[in-house]
């Protein structure tokens, strides 16, 4: 058994430390250079409120769709990658339980989607800051949370498609762009599909007190911060179990097969 | 390991949606090198893939010392596999990857940097070691992709096409270390399509054509096993009219070609026989030489070679379905 879990634990550390070293790392670092450059000049030029700053940076340019898609950059890579490069072959003939790879690939992301997921969004709101500090104080503890929750729920989704599908990289952009953006936004209940309806109502919840609010409560009908929260993590929990089951039927075919 | 097969292969059959893959395989390989021989799309590779618990097979079970290598991890374990894809982590260097395969294999950090080292001394890369796996030549990928299988020393080897683009010194070296894991207990199973490596090194082969294993065992039973194949015999001696005559009387002689006589001259012919039911020609053969008093030069099949079996085999197969 500890053979196993050895085996297990290193491939988590040497997955992690891949990533890490990975082009994804500088793909994620220039689109958040480039975010947080815009956030300071819009700061410098025309100042920043609070209610401005939840409104337009956290919900839509960050929460909308830089996180989404930082969170693909490593979450549909984690399998991805080793399948497109060809080495997957020399993960599952090891005495390693396909759902245990899967779930080591998972863990394996999460230290990168951190760094740059939630490091990202302390990036932006020092940004934010540079006009007046004061009137942004404590604005990365108030929203930190959403994306905190947000984070394994895109995570799992990606991962699962990367499991489940060859072009993944594909399905997730498609994913962002059609259901995130489009979907994410329409009026009523269809927009629930999205991750992003959650981690909003999050946000909102948390920047009441500041005046953060959707723009028509009556179109956008947030759930309640606590529900959020339970929906996100039952995302994260239900993509992991759906794609550790799936990938435990993963058979390694010639290409085409 | 309490006498049990190394690998059991019962009634396997694995299907691709509509397409057979593999059909109805029956296969018990015990310890020493087997070659996997067979054309491309034999399904040699998907055999090894059923084998090393890539694929899980649509009917049948496939075991690696008795238990059931797609559920079992610890199965996995005791194998050690070679792919014939030409794929690593490009950036590593050799010596890295490997030790990164045996860490994945389970080896403490200290036992994987001990054994790799080892392995990529064993495989003749030590040179190398350090080279990253995109500034290897096909031959340094080759051998550092049989050193990764290697490291962390398990008792089954399987090795797909795993002397394709080595050089002959190299191929020397490597048949020599496959002989030499041979003799140390391993089970071996070598696949590929060119004939003379693996007859250089086993005796046991399995052929393959069209999902199927069309025969197994030494080159010699399987020799046994076609009576009914033409064999033709190329034999040096003086006096080749009247072996010529004294051979045609023989049942299992299907006709004599004197191919250069020099009879007259009192110097050597040429004959070509050829023969139906080689064993009873090669039973009777020396009774008559020694009877007659003939001198024999030379003797030799001219199509004994695994070559001429396979040819002959998968003819036969194709005729057959």
């Amino acid at each position: 058994m500890m053979v196993f879990i050895r085996a297990w634990i290193f491939l988590i550390l040497y997955s992690a430390r891949r990533q890490l070293r990975s082009r994804k790392v500088f793909i994620a670092g220039g689109l958040l250079a480039l975010t947080a450059g815009l956030v300071a000049l819009m700061a410098l030029r025309r100042g920043m409120t609070p209610e401005f700053f939840g409104e337009w940076v956290v919900v839509r340019l960050f929460g909308l769709f830089i996180f989404p898609l930082l969170m693909l950059i490593f979450g549909a890579g984690a399998l991805a990658d080793d399948r497109d490069e060809g080495t997957l072959v020399y993960l599952i003939t090891r005495p390693l339980a396909r759902w245990g790879i899967y779930l080591g690939k998972f863990l394996s992301v999460l230290p990168a989607a951190a760094l740059f997921g939630i490091g990202g969004f302390w990036l932006l709101c020092q940004a934010g800051r540079l006009s007046d500090p004061e009137e942004l104080q404590g604005i990365f503890e108030r929203f930190a949370a959403a994306f905190l929750f947000a984070a394994p729920a895109y995570l799992a989704l990606f991962h699962f498609f990367a499991a489940a599908f060859r072009h993944s990289m594909l399905i997730s952009v498609t994913y962002v762009f059609f259901v995130e953006v489009f979907i994410g936004n329409v009026p009523g209940i269809l927009k629930r599909v999205s991750i992003h309806f959650y981690t909003s109502s999050m946000v909102y919840e948390a920047g009441e007190a500041i005046g953060v609010q959707p723009p028509s409560r009556i179109i956008f009908q947030p759930l309640e911060g606590d529900l959020a929260r339970w929906v996100l993590l039952g995302i994260a929990l239900g993509f992991l179990l759906l794609g550790s089951w799936w990938f435990n039927g993963y058979e390694e075919r010639e290409r085409g097969v | 390991m309490n006498g049990l097969p190394p690998i059991s292969v019962r009634s396997v059959s694995k299907w691709y949606g509509q397409v057979i893959g593999l059909c109805e395989v029956d296969l018990e390989l015990a310890p020493g090198i087997t070659g996997l021989l067979g054309p491309n799309g034999a399904g040699k590779s998907t055999l090894l893939k059923l084998i090393t618990g890539q694929l899980r097979p649509s009917l049948g079970e496939v075991r690696v010392f008795g238990k059931p290598v797609w559920r079992s991890a610890s199965a996995r374990r005791r194998i050690g596999f070679a792919p014939e894809v030409d794929s690593f982590h490009e950036e590593m260097p050799g010596l890295t990857f490997v030790t990164t395969m045996a860490r994945l294999s389970g080896l403490t950090r200290r036992q994987a940097r001990r054994q790799a080292a080892e392995a990529v001394a064993r495989v003749g890369m030590s040179a190398h070691a350090h080279k990253p796996m995109r500034a290897c030549s096909k031959g340094m990928r080759q051998r550092i992709k049989i050193a990764q299988a290697l490291a962390h020393d398990p008792p089954v080897l399987i090795l797909d096409e795993p002397l394709a683009g080595i050089d002959p010194p190299g191929r020397l070296e490597l048949l020599d270390l496959f002989r030499r894991l041979r003799d140390g207990g391993k089970t071996l199973v070598i696949s590929s399509h060119i004939l003379e490596e693996i007859e250089a090194c086993t005796e046991q082969i399995v052929l393959m054509a069209q999902g199927r294993v069309l025969v197994s065992g030494t080159v010699r039973s399987i020799r046994d096993l076609m009576d009914d194949h033409p064999l033709t015999v190329r034999i040096l001696c003086a006096r080749g009219r009247e072996l010529a005559r004294e051979l045609v009387q023989l049942p299992a002689v299907l006709g004599v070609s004197l191919a250069r006589g020099a009879d007259e001259n009192g110097g050597e012919s040429e004959l070509t026989v050829k023969v139906h039911g080689p064993e009873a020609f090669f039973r009777r053969f020396p009774r008559l030489v020694l009877e007659k008093g003939f001198e024999v030069k030379a003797f030799e099949p001219l199509d004994a070679s695994i070559a001429a079996i396979f040819d002959y085999l998968i003819t036969g197969s194709r005729s057959r379905t």
